[in-house]
């Protein structure tokens, strides 16, 4: 059995919806609404959804960049949510995050140089300036990048050397998570499987374990071991990656599967269409929040929330189709 | 700077094909940089569209996709680019059209949707206004003519409760909602040709396959030929029936569907089509093309994928490849040359 690293359990984060003058609170966004998971350390998790669904919101949430609403986080086994700030900043230095954009998320003023530095120096990782600037030329080559860049300016660089600068942000303080909020969605197919490469080779010279947060399920299913996918932010269908692609049993992941379009002319598969859109998260669905949209919605689906069950080890599905209640 | 219809005519007789809807000759679109000295963003790009076809237009950004489309919708404009060669709708010149002809041709033969339907929609007038006004523009109908059709179009693309959705505007509707507005638009006055410029990138994959499946209806019930421009190479493969590869500003390889993605040939295809993960197969590891696309003018002479190719010869230094035809596929790299016959 592996170490455990990270457990999530009923993780919940609500933005009130605050109107006139006043701010009166008049209702809430369920951004994340119960979200529970566990992580092995090495092992990376995909969180697949479409746009609105809460992956980013739990990733920030995790790292505590966003504050939850209730639930519990539990890193090493020690609990993240109630953390104070001169412990969250110690904790920092061993989960990191990479963002989409890698340009908004570089100081556009400073030389990438003095980025990694900073992120150094934050840590109080190296003795000296000499000694840091010798850890961010190493920290250049190992994500690809030619020493001789250093006293460059972001803009600079083109978008998968401005991610790899991220990448190597991330990694200079030797974190043990990373979470990748949409590494590679901003990027060319040439450049997104170079990045997808080096994730996969850091992971295996630094042991990372990874949350990598994406909408494209292709993306996911290549990098990932675990998988969960959300929507409106609940974790439908949580499993190994085999078993998800093997047995997908969540409605929604069966569309989302379906949807996705294959590179293959001679391959014409069987679409199962989704209706609508995704509903207002500021005034979800009663019941399942996904029976508005589904194939298989039974009257019971209307009016309970479903339950997590466990079809499987290790696979969980968040639907009344498999709880022996109602069948 | 533009070629004379019928002086083309003579020259080349044979170019005129009762199915070609739209050919496209020698097009290079170019800008001025430093030093009186220009870049081309479009080098010498030639093919054709045939009546009812749909065709991609594939690449990474910064190829020359998007430019190209425009360049056919006349929308560049003679202070910001030259545009040379000649754009053939239904044996008609349109390229240095005046503004106003081009005006009597945008929307009613030609339409276009954009990636974002957001900043392509006017966020200050109603949805039926805006729907409204193509149809106003083409047609002589009256005003409750226009409403009918414009609910109609509306119908057409599923939109529901078309009635009060005319009435809304642009920021009450969801992201794919708004590209059905597009298309509705778009389609209002029967165009033959409708160029889609990354129609579904902003979307959400299962709204992406609803508006997919839209614009293929469409296209049986308006007898439309599509130009898809995508960079995503499994919508290729489900819509389309010809592809077109575009590397640096030139066309590099061109194949039916089912021949690119069982043959390619290119080595730029080859990369592409290695570097993306497949919900079909399982692969450790991508493949992918080492290096960055190349910035416009970088490159002066040879093959302009050289630097990025696995497979280069000394003479892709030093001379670029002409289009070598295979059959009916086009390649343009020296490795087929003793295959191929130049085109």
């Amino acid at each position: 059995m592996k170490e455990e690293l990270l457990e999530v359990s009923d993780l919940k984060t609500h933005f009130p919806i605050q109107k006139g003058i006043l701010k009166r609170n008049t209702g809430f966004v369920k951004a994340v609404d119960g979200v529970s998971f566990k992580l092995a350390k090495g092992e990376t998790l995909g969180i697949v959804g479409e746009s609105g669904c809460g992956k980013s919101t739990t990733g920030r949430s995790i790292l505590r960049l966003i504050n939850p609403t209730s639930g519990s986080v539990k890193y090493k086994g020690k609990e993240v949510t109630s953390l104070s700030k001169g412990e969250l900043l110690k904790l920092r230095k061993e989960m990191q995050i990479v963002f989409q954009d890698p340009y908004a998320s570089l100081n556009p003023r400073i030389t990438i140089a003095s980025i990694l530095e900073e992120a150094l120096s934050t840590h109080s990782i190296g003795k000296d300036k000499k000694e840091r600037r010798e850890i961010v030329l190493q920290l250049l080559e190992r994500v690809g990048l030619n020493r001789q860049l250093a006293n460059r300016y972001p803009h600079e660089f083109s978008g998968g050397q401005r991610q790899r600068i991220g990448i190597a942000r991330a990694i200079a303080v030797n974190p043990t998570l990373i979470i990748a909020d949409e590494p590679v969605s901003a990027l060319d197919v040439s450049i997104q499987a170079q990045i997808l490469n080096l994730f996969q080779d850091l992971q295996e010279q630094m042991g990372l374990t990874y949350i990598f947060i994406a909408h494209d399920l292709s993306v996911v299913k290549h990098i990932s071991d675990k998988i969960g996918v959300m929507y409106l932010g609940r974790m439908v269908e949580y499993a190994s990656k085999d078993d998800l692609f093997s047995n997908p049993s969540h409605p929604y992941t069966q569309a989302l599967m379906s949807a996705v379009p294959v590179p293959n002319p001679l391959m014409k598969k069987e679409k199962i269409s989704l209706k609508g859109d995704v509903p207002n998260p500021a005034a979800p669905p009663s019941g399942c929040t996904f029976h508005t949209r589904c194939n298989a919605c039974m009257e019971v689906c209307k009016t309970i929330k479903p339950k997590d069950i466990e079809i499987s080890p290790g696979h969980v599905v968040s639907c009344h189709l498999y709880d022996s209640a109602y069948n | 700077m533009t070629t004379n219809l019928l002086e083309l005519l003579e020259k080349n007789p044979e170019a005129v094909d009762e199915d070609d809807l739209l050919v496209v000759e020698n097009l290079v679109i170019q800008f001025a940089a430093e030093k009186k000295s220009h870049v081309r963003a479009v080098n010498h790009v030639n093919f054709n569209l045939k009546k009812r076809e749909t065709v991609a237009l594939v690449g990474e950004s910064g190829c020359g996709k998007s430019i190209t489309s425009l360049s056919i919708m006349g929308l560049i404009p003679k202070h910001a680019g030259d545009v040379l060669g000649s754009i053939r709708l239904n044996n008609k010149e349109l390229n240095g059209l005046s503004p106003k002809k081009m005006r009597q041709i945008r929307g009613k033969e030609i339409s276009m949707i954009f990636q974002e339907p957001m900043t392509s929609l006017n966020p200050v007038h109603k949805i039926g206004k805006q729907i409204g006004e193509v149809i106003r523009l083409h047609t002589k109908a009256s005003k409750e003519e226009i409403k009918v059709k414009t609910i109609e179009m509306l119908k057409k693309v599923e939109i529901p409760r078309p009635d009060k959705i005319i009435n809304d505007y642009p920021h009450q509707l969801s992201g794919g909602m708004r590209q059905r507005v597009m298309i509705a638009m778009a389609m209002a006055c029967n165009p033959s040709l409708l160029i889609a410029d990354e129609p579904t990138t902003a979307l959400d994959v299962t709204i992406q396959a609803q508006i997919l499946d839209l614009m293929n209806d469409l296209k049986d019930q308006f007898d439309t030929t599509i130009l898809l421009i995508t960079h995503d190479l499994g919508v290729v493969a489900e819509v389309a029936d010809r592809v077109m590869v575009m590397y640096y500003g030139q066309i590099v390889e061109e194949a039916e569907v089912t021949t690119l993605f069982t043959q390619p040939k290119h080595p730029y295809t080859l990369g592409l089509l290695n570097s993306i993960p497949n919900l079909e197969e399982n692969k450790d590891r991508l493949d992918p093309i080492v290096g960055n696309v190349p910035n416009l003018g970088e490159i002066t002479e040879g093959c302009p994928f050289r630097f990025r190719c696995q497979f280069a010869l000394e003479k892709c230094s030093t001379e670029n490849p002409p289009l070598f035809n295979i059959e009916k596929q086009k390649v343009r790299c020296w490795l087929f040359e003793e295959e191929g016959e130049v085109s």
